[in-house]
C-alpha cells in the first residue's frame, strides 16, 4: 500500500469514527461553513482537492447520483446512511444550480 | 511558484529541515499542497512518524512542482488533484501551441518516473504477434513523422451548459495544436499483425488511480481500428521537437486528431486490440458520450441512450486581441484566431461585430497537414465609437457551421462547440 492510499484508508476509516482528531485545514479549501463541511472535506480530500467539488452547480439528484460513482467507479468508501446524508445535503445546499459562479 | 524554493530542491539540500518544515508547522507550502498535507498528517501522525527524512511525498511532489509551473505560464488551473488546466485564449495565439501553454487534463496521478529509455509498449489482444517495443524501437523500425495536431477536450465549453453539467467546468481553452512527433499508429499495429476480427483498440496508461489503489485503472480509452489507421493518428514521443513533458504523456502517447483527449491517451505503455467496442474505464456509461437523440436541458437520460463521442464539430477561437481591448476609431482592427473541425477541415471563417446581423468573410489558411487547426485573420473597420463584441463562426467543409448558442445539452456536459466572443471598445 502506498504512503498515499495509507494515509487515506486511515483518514476514511477514522473519520466519522473519532470525529476526525485532525488538525484544522486553514479554510476547508474554500468550502463554506455548515454543517457537513468539516465531514465533505475529510471525505474527499485525501483523494483530490476540493477544486473539483467547488466548480460544481448541481442539483440534488445529480449530487445524489454523485456520490453513488464516487463508491462505485472512484473507489470512495460506502458511506454509513446519516454521513451520506449529511453529506448530500451540505453539497445540494450550498453547490445548486443557482449558486453564483 | 517560478523563483521560489522547490520543494525537491528543499528536500535535496536539507531533508530534514524540508521534513520539519512539511510535517513540523505549516508556512512552506501553500494553498491545496498545504491543506492536503495538513488533513494528511492530521488525521495520521503514525505515517509523518516512520516516513524516512528526505522522501518527499509523491502527491505534494506532482502538486507543488506541476501546478505552480503552469499558473506561472498562465495557465487557469481548475483541479490542482488531479491537475487540470486550461489555456485562456490570447496565451493560445500561437500557430504550433508552445508545450507550456498546452491545456492538461489529468484522470488520475501522473507516473513518479517516465524513463524513455527502459518504456515499453505493449500490443497484444486480435493480433498475429503480440510484441513488445521499446520506445528506441518504435523510432527504428517505423517511419518517423511530425505534424501540428489538435487535441480538443470533449468537455471544452462544459461551463456553459445550463443545467450546469457536472465535472472541470472547462471555458474554452482545454484546446492545442503542438507539433507531434512519433510513428503511425497504423505501422505499429500491422507489425503486431492485425487479425481479421479486430475492430476497436483499448489503451492503458502508467497513471495511478486518485484513490492510491495499484489495481485501478484511472482511464482506457480506445478508438475504432478505423481510425487507428489513419494517416494523422499518431504514438508520439516528442512534443514541439523536444521529448513529451510529464503534464502531457511522457515518453509515450497516442495522439487521435479531432476526436476527444481522452482517446489520445498519455503515459501510454499498453494496446489491447480488441474484437468488440473497447469497454475499459470510461468508454461505457456516461463518459465521453453524449444522447443518441436530442433531449431536454437537464433530462435524465438512460445508459443505453448514450452513444460514444468519436469526431468532434466544428470549431473557433479569437486569440489577439485580448478581450477588453481598446481600438481607435477610423483604425482597423487586426482580428486573428485558429479554427478546427474534428476529422473536417474548415472552409470559412465569418466574423460579426453586430450580434450576427451582419457577417464579413476572415481570410483563412490552409491546415499545414490534415488534423492541424487552420489559422484566420480579419481586420476590421468599427462604424463609430463604443462598445462592441467580436464574435468568429467557422463552417467545416461540409458546410456545417458553429452555433452561436450553446447547442444540445448533454448530462455531462460534452462538444459545446458555440461561437468565441471578445469585447472591443472603440475610442
Amino acid at each position: 500500500m502506498s504512503w498515499r492510499a495509507a494515509a487515506g484508508a486511515a483518514l476514511c476509516a477514522g473519520l466519522f469514527a473519532s470525529g476526525a482528531a485532525a488538525s484544522e485545514p486553514e479554510d476547508y479549501d474554500g468550502l463554506p461553513a455548515g454543517p457537513g463541511q468539516e465531514e465533505v472535506y475529510f471525505l474527499c480530500i485525501p483523494c483530490h482537492s476540493l477544486a473539483i467539488v467547488t466548480q460544481q452547480r448541481l442539483s440534488r439528484r445529480v449530487w445524489d447520483e454523485v456520490l453513488d460513482w464516487m463508491v462505485e467507479e472512484q473507489a470512495m468508501p460506502e458511506l454509513e446512511p446519516a454521513d451520506r446524508a449529511l453529506i448530500l445535503d451540505y453539497l445540494a445546499t450550498h453547490y445548486t444550480p443557482d449558486t453564483p459562479r | 511558484m517560478r523563483g521560489e524554493r522547490g520543494l525537491h530542491e528543499l528536500y535535496r539540500d536539507d531533508p530534514e529541515r524540508a521534513d520539519a518544515l512539511v510535517f513540523g508547522r505549516r508556512g512552506l507550502l501553500k494553498g491545496a499542497g498545504l491543506t492536503a498535507m495538513a488533513a494528511v498528517v492530521g488525521a495520521a501522525i503514525p505515517f509523518a512518524r516512520h516516513m524516512p527524512a528526505g522522501l518527499i511525498p509523491a502527491a505534494l511532489a506532482e502538486e507543488t512542482d506541476w501546478v505552480g509551473l503552469l499558473r506561472a505560464d498562465g495557465l487557469s488551473v481548475l483541479n490542482d488533484r488531479p491537475i487540470n488546466a486550461e489555456t485562456p485564449a490570447h496565451l493560445l495565439d500561437d500557430d504550433v501551441t508552445p508545450s507550456r501553454l498546452h491545456f492538461v487534463r489529468n484522470n488520475g496521478v501522473m507516473p513518479e518516473a517516465a524513463d524513455a529509455g527502459s518504456w515499453t509498449l505493449t500490443i497484444d489482444g486480435e493480433v498475429a504477434r503480440p510484441t513488445t517495443f521499446t520506445v528506441a524501437e518504435l523510432r527504428r523500425r517505423f517511419k518517423v513523422v511530425e505534424m501540428a495536431l489538435q487535441i480538443e477536450c470533449g468537455g471544452n465549453g462544459r461551463y456553459g451548459f445550463d443545467p450546469p453539467a457536472r465535472g472541470n467546468q472547462w471555458t474554452t481553452g482545454a484546446i492545442g495544436n503542438s507539433s507531434w512527433t512519433g510513428v503511425r499508429y497504423r505501422d505499429v499495429l500491422h507489425a503486431a499483425g492485425i487479425k481479421p476480427g479486430a475492430v476497436y483498440t483499448g489503451h492503458y496508461s502508467a497513471d495511478t488511480h486518485p484513490s492510491g489503489d495499484p489495481d485501478k485503472v484511472v482511464i482506457s480509452r480506445g478508438i475504432p481500428l478505423e481510425k487507428a489507421m489513419r494517416d494523422n493518428t499518431l504514438i508520439a514521443f516528442a512534443m514541439n521537437g523536444q521529448a513529451i513533458p510529464m503534464t502531457h504523456g511522457a515518453p509515450l502517447r497516442v495522439v487521435s486528431p479531432g476526436w476527444p483527449g481522452s482517446t489520445s491517451q498519455k503515459w501510454l505503455n499498453r494496446i489491447w486490440v480488441r474484437d468488440r467496442v473497447h469497454d475499459g474505464r470510461k468508454m461505457t456509461g456516461m463518459s465521453y458520450r453524449v444522447p443518441a437523440r436530442p433531449v431536454a436541458p437537464g433530462a435524465d437520460v438512460a445508459k443505453e441512450d448514450m452513444a460514444i463521442i468519436e469526431a468532434m464539430p466544428v470549431k473557433s477561437l479569437i486569440t489577439r486581441p485580448k478581450t477588453g481591448a481598446q481600438a481607435r476609431l477610423g483604425k482597423r482592427l487586426v482580428v486573428r484566431g485558429h479554427a478546427w473541425a474534428g476529422d473536417r477541415s474548415v472552409r470559412a471563417v465569418d466574423i460579426t461585430i453586430d450580434f450576427g446581423a451582419t457577417w464579413r468573410a476572415a481570410s483563412l489558411e490552409p491546415a499545414p497537414n490534415p488534423g492541424s487547426w487552420q489559422t484566420w485573420t480579419a481586420d476590421i473597420p468599427f462604424p463609430q465609437a463604443g462598445y462592441y463584441e467580436v464574435w468568429a463562426r467557422a463552417t467545416d467543409d461540409h458546410g456545417v457551421a458553429q452555433p452561436m448558442v450553446v447547442p444540445g445539452w448533454n448530462p455531462r456536459g460534452y462538444l459545446n462547440n458555440s461561437c468565441h466572443r471578445i469585447a472591443v471598445t472603440v475610442t
